[in-house]
């Protein structure tokens, strides 16, 4: 299958899961377009690529919402036909998978590090050829949470 | 930061604790399905109790804690044939929607049981 070298330019809308960002980085050749208090980054290319890129965004957004979960569950059951009663007890160990405070009260510059993730996708889906369209569709989520000190500190 | 957590048990459920491994946990509060003024009223469909660890969750902390409850037998088991019963537990806690990484659940069975 031959490579067709099409002249492009790419745009990419990016909704993000709060509308409370930090900062954003900007892919090289890329303007970011973002309203204040939106949840929607919308990057476009300023030139056109002539090969395949995959450029990576990282976004630095709020998100002070717990994540639960349970690093171990016991659970007992006892069956008893002479109460006719079922007791149930949980032994639970439970953990708050959200974003961890980066200085616990140490540094207060850092406190506002305390509620935010830290996320870096590829702007453009890996298997978008080169020769499709304009405006690039919404990237398939490979995201994953960074430590914080990954962007640079402003 | 998790502050406090909301626990939806069973109907007719009774005699909940929570306790961890300091002592018993005073901050709960338990919301029968029943009120215990009209005892033969139809009730909701659910007891709620809340749970407040003892101190607030930031991301990344951990609590151990029990929780225990008391459920009518008669919700969970269903007599077979002969002195043959089928029982029916719930396997995951209830506290809704938690994902857990390793779950243990044992049963016990009334002495001379097979």
């Amino acid at each position: 299958m031959s490579q067709l070298l099409a002249l492009i330019a790419l745009s990419s809308k990016n909704r993000m899961p709060s509308p409370k960002l930090q900062r954003y980085s900007t892919p090289p050749g890329f303007s970011a377009t973002h309203t204040k208090g939106s949840q929607t980054i919308v990057f476009s290319s300023k030139e056109a690529f002539t090969k395949p890129v995959l450029p990576m965004v990282a976004v630095h957004y709020f998100s002070p919402e717990p994540v639960v979960a349970f690093r171990n569950l016991k659970r007992s059951v006892e069956v008893s036909h002479w109460s006719s009663s079922l007791s149930i007890e949980d032994e639970v160990e439970l953990i708050n998978n959200g974003p961890a405070s980066v200085a616990t009260l140490v540094c207060r510059c850092k406190a506002d590090q305390a509620s935010t993730l830290q996320i870096e996708r590829p702007l453009l889906s890996p298997n978008a050829p080169a020769t499709k369209l304009l405006s690039a569709r919404h990237p398939t989520s490979t995201s994953r949470a960074l430590q914080p000190s990954r962007l640079a500190t402003p | 930061m998790l502050s406090s957590l909301a626990v939806s048990l069973p109907p007719k459920v009774y005699s909940p604790y929570y306790y961890d491994t300091v002592g018993n946990v005073s901050t709960s509060h338990f919301r029968s399905s029943v009120d215990p003024k009209y005892p033969t009223a139809k009730g909701r469909k659910e007891s709620n109790l809340e749970l407040r660890p003892r101190y607030p969750l930031l991301g990344g902390w951990t609590y151990n804690f029990t929780m225990g409850y008391v459920a009518p037998l008669q919700d969970y088991l269903t007599a077979g044939t002969g002195r043959e019963y089928e029982l029916r537990v719930p396997f995951m806690s209830a506290i809704k929607d938690v994902p857990a990484d390793q779950v243990e659940v044992r049963i016990s069975l009334p002495e001379s049981a097979k």
